[in-house]
């Protein structure tokens, strides 16, 4: 069961803060998950920066949802998690959606292993992931009052 | 082994699936009710056998915030009997079940802490996978097993000759899982190696 923004914050050491909710931030944030999105289509740069380029425009999707519940990440410890968890419940992913792309996010911590190193298949089945869920996130907010 | 074979051996469900929980993961404490749940039995059928296998050398009991815990002997004479419980049990049966759906997985072994049973009861699952599986797929399909065992489950995915091309080169990712203590759970993964190797 996927927690809520004000579930997870709840948390003892939650990385999360209420802020008032800006349709500026808003507009920030999602433009700068398209261009993340984009920057993972770019054959011309590594696997490895494009999976990264992938997981932030996850992320920073995820973060206008946030900033239009009301709330802001800290730097702290597990606010990857957090972010996406809450957005997750928020614009109403399913469970497996969920796993997939949380399964890019553990991704980042295996990549500083020795001899770990991503393939274009692999960044191209990121995408794939991506791209969908960007589109979910257009959609909940098309259905939002505006902030 | 199936666990029919292993009832016979051990004398009763409960003292095997009793024995199973404490030896699959020494490094993992249970107190009597929790050993009791985990086993089947009644609190008090738990309390006399940790009693017995406490005098017979087969468990030791330590105190934890005021409260006893039992743990599987660390004696190296038992080594054979953590490495017998391991291969049936619940961590690996449900591990098993959910590769042995999943395409393009020739071998699969844990490794890390909980092979080498130093792993506690919230330590990560690490497992390495042969074969032609997607690591981004293999890890979205093992968060519901994650989710059931109570700890994250981190697969690598290796071809067979990406892995044999890390060894060559002394990659310490894939000499320690060679030289480590694995838990089979797919396949036969130093058959996949020698054959990849042509050896």
């Amino acid at each position: 069961m996927l927690r809520s923004f004000k579930q997870l914050a709840s948390e003892p050491d939650a990385p999360l803060k209420p802020l008032a909710a800006n349709a500026r931030d808003v507009v920030a944030w999602l433009q700068a998950a398209q261009v993340k999105l984009h920057d993972a289509k770019q054959t011309v740069v590594s696997a490895g920066k494009r999976m990264d380029a992938a997981w932030d425009a996850v992320l920073l999707a995820c973060l206008a949802v946030a900033c239009a519940q009301g709330w802001r990440a800290t730097s702290d410890k597990g606010h990857h998690a957090a972010v996406f968890e809450g957005a997750a419940q928020a614009t109403g992913l399913g469970q497996g959606r969920f796993d997939e792309l949380d399964a890019l996010r553990d991704w980042r911590n295996r990549k500083y292993r020795a001899g770990q190193f991503s393939t274009a298949a692999e960044v191209e089945e990121a995408i794939v992931l991506v791209t969908p869920f960007h589109v979910d996130v257009a959609s909940w907010f098309a259905d939002q009052p505006p902030c | 082994m199936n666990e029919s074979t292993l009832v016979e051996v051990f004398g009763s469900l409960g003292r095997l699936r009793a024995l199973r929980a404490l030896f699959a993961e020494p490094e993992r404490g249970f107190g009597q009710r929790e050993l009791a749940a985990e086993a089947g039995l009644d609190p008090g059928g738990v309390a006399r056998l940790l009693k017995r296998w406490t005098s017979a050398g087969l468990v030791t009991r330590r105190q934890l915030d005021g409260l006893p815990r039992y743990y599987a002997s660390t004696d190296p004479a038992l080594a054979p009997l953590v490495t017998l419980m391991q291969q049936d049990s619940a961590l690996v049966r449900t591990l098993r079940q959910a590769l042995s759906g999943l395409p393009g997985v020739d071998a699969a072994v844990i490794f890390g802490s909980v092979a080498r049973g130093a792993a506690g009861a919230a330590s990560d699952l690490d497992v390495v996978v042969l074969g032609r599986a997607s690591e981004l797929k293999l890890n979205a399909a093992l968060k519901p097993v994650g989710r059931k065992l109570g700890r994250a489950v981190h697969a690598t995915a290796c071809t067979l000759d990406s892995f044999k091309n890390q060894l060559r080169g002394g990659e310490s990712f894939a000499v320690g899982v060679v030289q480590g203590p694995r838990v089979p759970l797919i396949g036969d993964f130093d058959a996949a190696l020698l054959q990849a190797t042509g050896q």
